[in-house]
């Protein structure tokens, strides 16, 4: 493939060796690279019963098919490996400056396995790969590190580091890789996997050329992108009127959209925007996934969190590489009691953040989830899935499952912002009972009780985006092999793609009520399938889910990845190696016995019962239907999940496994 | 030719395929469009009505393989 470098560095730990190895043409032919050339490596080369902390399982770093190439949108890597917070895969992507780092040190993904006796870090360039010492880089946290590793490994150029915080150093289970200061692969417990062999950070400073094999053309679609994005404007009432826009969503139908134009809300705005309308449409989980906008102050909570609240406070708008809408920013935070002379700035905190702190904890005091965030990314803990667990033991304490005693004093009532930042601090110091919670809610729940409110999906946190709003949502928490990801697929997703335009078997996106998305039919079993194949085939090209949102005719993948690789294949093509990716991460899971049939929904986030007011009153979903339609679709045992002999036969994938 | 539509609620749909695309004759406008889908002018205004994802006028010529947007809420992230 000609916009990939053609080769991985293998970094023994154990050994303290580094080595490189060429991968065969047909992998990226069948896989791309990033997600898929992970789920390839892993399936291969990590042996079944492997110790989630130990020697045999593979932490990979893998930039995406298209990062490099000029193409917008697509500088994201993903970080893979055995998940210890699920058992099976797991997988994390991030966008910040890491992807390119990767492949101008001359690799398309860096693979650890073994693990070090004593801490180190990886630094590599054009020339050498080298284990050092990071003893004294270990116990500070990730901003502070990459600082100074930037400044102790520069050359010519300032390095790319992508490392951990505390909370990855104490193998929190619910910890993520970091970069940028501010930027962090969240999901799946990566950073505990890095934690676990000893790998503090890798240092990137190479400078070689990333291949392409129309440059011209590549350049081309993104000029004629970037002219776009930045000829649009947003009129500016429209921050003000977001709660408002919300609650009209709620009762909107599912319906085919623009997503060219609506992106712009995420470079006006970032994803804050989302707060105000996903609060009032249903769309945003509140008081543990329990209550309806009337019962969780839902004015005042999307009065609260008002983006343009944030953006006033906004000192410069942050681009990861290769893109041109720049959701995100740095925000200065001197002023806000709790960070006072602690941290002068933070990253603009993601609506995740927000939600999970926010409105899920009942939690109205926004200064508290600036200061959350900083504290977050610094630990380099996941907020979703943190989120999830301090609402958990909020709602425990109050139903008396968890005493003052058992929270070491802490008053863990609704909205109570200042035992919400204690309790995250225990947990990210591991410390009493924040020791406890620091491995999610799953194993939290485990030890206290309460098991009706711990939100997990398999193991994993859920994303804040509820299902009974949008069941599409439903079938990717329980049937995507990374469960609880909200990033894979949504109703309101795929109408604003358009997926239809570029491959035959996507059904077209229609209007229609709600009420028809919670049906099992093969119609939304396809969309599903088609939503999650996407969603594969944008990760393989290192793409980002707002180039997806902007739709096939805005965000051109499909040219961008012909122009750049010198094919010219067509949509259905492209899709057939999106699925061919997500059959091999659901292999993966039934190689390891992390069996799909046993993941569900919590009854509570199913609508069992349903709730009694607000937008998803009454409802209640078909979801372990819904999700058996999907698999079939795929061509899988819509029993157990698992991919069938002939679908894997017909994907190339036993073939391709023998490269 | 033909063109695809994204109209907004309360717009007509009818001579919209499956896929949402349109059959017009040649040199149609944009306003001919929001006739067609029986949108008014000035709601389509202020739903900051696009082609391939720019603004446009209405009275803008449309080629084949246009795509007509208007502004609407979407979640996510």
């Amino acid at each position: 493939m000609k916009s990939c470098m053609g080769k991985i560095l293998v970094v023994d730990l154990t050994a303290g060796t580094t080595a490189v190895e060429k991968i065969p043409e047909e992998v990226y032919e069948k896989v791309l690279s990033g997600k898929g050339l992970g789920a390839w490596y892993l399936y291969k080369n990590i042996p079944v019963g492997a110790d989630l902390m130990g020697p045999d399982n593979i932490l990979g770093f893998c930039s995406g098919a298209l990062t490099g190439t000029g193409a917008f949108m697509t500088g994201r890597f993903t970080g893979v490996c055995k998940s210890p917070l699920t058992g099976g895969w797991g997988d994390a992507n991030c966008g910040g400056v890491f992807s390119p780092a990767i492949k101008q040190c001359g690799y398309d993904a860096i693979f650890f396995k073994g693990v070090s006796e004593k801490p180190v870090y990886l630094y590599c360039d054009n020339s050498k790969a080298e284990i050092r010492d990071a003893s004294e880089y270990w116990g500070l946290d990730a901003t502070e590190a990459e600082a100074r590793l930037q400044a102790d490994c520069k050359t010519k150029k300032k390095p790319c580091v992508a490392l951990i915080g505390q909370a990855g150093e104490k193998m929190s289970l619910i910890s993520g890789i970091c970069n940028e200061g501010g930027r962090i692969a969240a999901r799946s417990g990566v950073g505990a996997v890095m934690g676990s062999k000893k790998l503090k950070a890798v240092v990137l400073a190479g400078s070689k050329p990333m291949p392409c094999a129309d440059r011209e053309k590549v350049m081309a679609l993104s000029r004629e992108l970037g002219r776009k994005i930045n000829k649009m404007t947003l009129p500016s009432h429209i921050g003000a009127s977001l709660a408002l826009g919300g609650a009209g969503m709620g009762m909107m139908p599912s319906m085919p959209l623009d997503g060219s134009i609506t992106s712009l809300i995420f470079r006006e705005w970032g994803t804050p925007s989302n707060t105000p309308m996903a609060i009032m449409s249903g769309d945003g989980p509140l008081k543990n996934w329990g209550a309806g906008p009337a019962e969780a102050k839902g004015v005042k909570m999307a009065l609260a969190y008002n983006p343009d609240k944030i953006n006033k406070i906004e000192t410069v708008k942050y681009h990861c590489y290769s893109c041109p809408l720049g959701c995100g920013g740095k925000l200065d935070i001197r002023k806000i009691k709790e960070a006072e002379n602690e941290f002068p700035e933070t990253h603009k905190p993601e609506y995740e953040t927000i939600q999970a702190f926010g409105p899920l904890c009942i939690n109205d005091d926004l200064d508290s989830i600036l200061y959350l965030n900083e504290l977050l990314n610094r630990a380099g803990m996941d907020s979703i899935s943190a989120g999830n667990t301090v609402a958990w033991a909020i709602e425990c304490y109050e139903n008396g499952i968890l005493t003052k005693e058992q929270t070491d004093g802490l008053e863990l009532t609704w909205g109570n912002a200042d035992a919400i930042i204690e309790l995250t601090k225990k947990m990210i110091a591991r410390d009493g009972f924040g020791n406890d919670l620091a491995d999610g809610v799953k194993r939290a729940a485990a030890k206290y009780g309460g098991e009706e409110f711990a939100m997990h999906v398999g193991g994993q946190e859920p994303g804040m985006h509820d299902a009974r709003n949008d069941a599409q949502l439903g079938v990717h928490f329980v049937a995507e092999p990374a469960p609880g990801k909200h990033t894979i697929g949504m109703a309101i997703q795929y109408g604003a793609m358009s997926l239809c335009d570029i491959c035959s078997w996507a059904p077209p996106a229609t209007m229609h009520s709600k009420a028809e998305d919670l049906e099992p039919t093969e119609k939304n079993a396809m969309i599903s399938k088609a939503n999650a194949a996407y969603s594969m085939l944008v990760d393989g090209a290192g793409g980002c889910y707002y180039g997806e949102m902007m739709g096939v005719h805005m965000w051109k993948l499909i040219d961008y990845l012909n122009a750049a690789a010198g094919w010219n294949y067509g949509g259905d093509h492209y899709m057939d190696i999106g699925v061919r990716i997500q059959t091999i991460r659901q292999m993966f899971n039934i190689k390891h016995g992390y069996m799909p049939a046993d993941v569900k929904l919590p009854g509570r986030m199913a609508g069992e019962p349903a709730l009694k007011t607000g937008p998803l009153k009454g409802i209640t979903l078909k979801n372990r239907e819904q999700v058996a339609m999907q698999w079939k679709a795929f061509g899988w045992d819509e029993k157990t999940g698992e991919p069938l002999p002939k679908t894997i036969r017909e994907l190339g994938i036993d073939k391709l496994m023998e490269v | 030719m033909r063109v695809k539509v994204f109209p907004p609620i309360g717009c007509d749909r009818s001579r919209l395929d499956e896929r949402g695309w349109m059959e017009v004759p040649e040199g149609s406008t944009v306003n001919d469009v929001l006739k067609l889908i029986r949108c008014n002018p000035v709601k389509a205004k202020v739903m900051m009505v696009s082609v391939n994802g720019e603004k446009t006028e209405l009275r803008r010529k449309l080629c084949d393989g246009d795509v007509i947007g208007f502004f609407s809420l979407v979640s996510g992230g």
